[in-house]
């Protein structure tokens, strides 16, 4: 009690954390390279439709949407922060973290694009070198995993997905990548 | 028994003359800051207010803030022409942005220390009109609030802008009868620079209300509480989210079950707001309680 004067004049403060989404991606069978990389530039949360209550729909004011948002592109269930997996390694490697607003979630949608976050990866989307061979890929390709919808509110404060690609390999980089991104599964 | 009723009359002939309607012939019930000022007046207020405010996007950067904020002032002058005032607040704050991420701090926030010098009314014992002309000092007294693992709170999460504001402005009362009264204040303040580089826009307030009393006890009052902002920098670079013309209607309903006690019960409810935001503020509810010494 006596110390209560010393808080009033100091002031106190707590914080409690929000929900959060984490994203991680799994190599199976990774390469023994000496070098292999594979870029993601931007990883989205999809929130499952919601069907808009009867009284919007017969409203004549059109809903509005924040354009200078969009025209930055990140929002809280958009990352737009460059990741350079390692094919070489088995551990699961984390692709993002999010806080994004309540609402179930419904997909994640990963954007493979040439990197630019690394200078390793030379601005290649796949960057392969062995000692006999070496497979690069350019291509942008954007895949969209779909899950039954996952509630993330006040009950379920956190989620986590867990992706995994097996890292195969075909005739040249841009077949690589094809073969690679057709065995992501969630 | 008649030292006995002696000592009684004299008490309450003394009581009587210390109760701030007598010693101002004026039966107004008046806020703090538009009461008669006489020598030696001592006044003693505490109001309770709760109000929120949202700003964001949905699903983008919503934020709302809530606040329950319980101000302590006293009032003295010291002579007739000369009256200073100072307010503690001490507020409970929350803030919960998109995520549901939570901020609560709880403190004392920005203590003011207001001077009033009366230009005009300070003749007769009763007079219809008082002209003050107010000096204003709010001091960043506000602790940086900060979580367990010591990070600081986000600005709106903090309990005040930790910025020195001056300001200064007139005030006008009128008394018009035993029924009515009206008060007018327009201040105008420059803020500093602040908490994390916050510098706020310099801004005007105007509160304009009339007041009517039915009985002695009973005061209904109205009006409008008007606040405008010019730009707010953020280490130099402008930030006009919240800056802009914020008019709300105001609504008390003043008691006084006896002589040197006041109740308020009122709402402040916005009705424009021309700040780009997004923004949308609640109605601030406010509690009141004002004694006379």
């Amino acid at each position: 009690m006596r110390w209560l004067p010393l808080v009033l004049l100091a002031g106190c403060g707590v914080s409690e954390p929000g929900l959060s989404v984490h994203v991680t991606l799994q190599v199976g069978a990774p390469l023994s390279a000496q070098a292999a990389s594979l870029a993601i530039e931007e990883v989205e949360l999809v929130p499952c439709a919601v069907a808009r209550p009867w009284w919007q729909a017969l409203s004549p004011v059109s809903t509005a949407f924040a354009h200078g948002v969009e025209a930055a592109n990140a929002t809280p269930r958009r990352r737009v922060s460059p990741v350079l997996l390692d094919l070489t390694v088995a551990e699961a490697q984390d692709v993002a973290h999010f806080a994004p607003p309540p609402g179930a979630l419904c997909a994640v949608k990963l954007t493979f694009a040439p990197s630019t976050a690394d200078a390793r990866a030379q601005g290649t989307t796949l960057f392969l070198e062995q000692p006999s061979v070496r497979q690069v890929s350019t291509k942008r390709y954007v895949v969209t995993k779909a899950f039954e919808a996952r509630a993330l509110d006040e009950g379920a404060r956190e989620l986590e997905f867990s992706l995994r690609l097996e890292a195969g390999q075909g005739a040249d980089g841009d077949e690589t990548l094809r073969v690679m991104l057709g065995t992501l599964a969630l | 028994m008649w030292r006995l009723l002696l000592v009684l009359t004299v008490g309450v002939s003394s009581l009587a003359a210390a109760c701030p309607t007598c010693s101002c012939a004026n039966p107004a019930l008046t806020a703090m800051g538009a009461e008669q000022p006489f020598e030696g007046r001592l006044r003693f207020a505490s109001t309770f207010r709760a109000w929120s405010q949202t700003d964001g996007t949905a699903e983008v950067d919503l934020a709302q803030v809530r606040e329950l904020r319980l101000d302590l002032t006293a009032s003295w002058t010291p002579l007739k022409r000369f009256t200073v005032l100072l307010n503690v607040p001490l507020q409970a704050r929350e803030r919960t942005d998109v995520s549901l991420a939570k901020e609560r701090g709880f403190g004392p926030g920005e203590i003011d220390l207001s001077t009033r010098f009366l230009l005009v009314g300070a003749e007769g014992m009763r007079p219809r009109h008082l002209l003050n002309l107010v000096v204003n000092a709010r001091l960043p007294t506000a602790p940086t609030l900060r979580d367990a693992s010591g990070k600081a709170f986000e600005v709106d999460a903090q309990l005040g802008a930790g910025a020195f504001v001056p300001a200064a402005g007139l005030s006008w009362s009128a008394f018009l009868g035993d029924q009515w009264s009206t008060f007018v204040s327009l201040v105008g303040d420059v803020p500093l620079e602040g908490r994390y580089g916050l510098r706020l826009g310099p801004g005007v307030q105007l509160i304009g209300a009339a007041q009517f009393q039915p009985w002695s006890w009973l005061g209904l009052r109205a009006g409008l509480d008007a606040r405008s902002e010019a730009m707010s920098f953020v280490r130099g670079v402008a930030s006009p989210a919240l800056s802009g013309l914020l008019l709300q209607a105001l609504a008390d309903v003043v008691v006084s079950p006896v002589s040197r006690l006041m109740l308020t019960a009122g709402a402040r409810v916005p009705f424009l707001d021309t700040r780009p935001g997004p923004v949308s503020a609640t109605p601030v509810f406010l509690l009141s309680v004002v004694v006379d010494v």
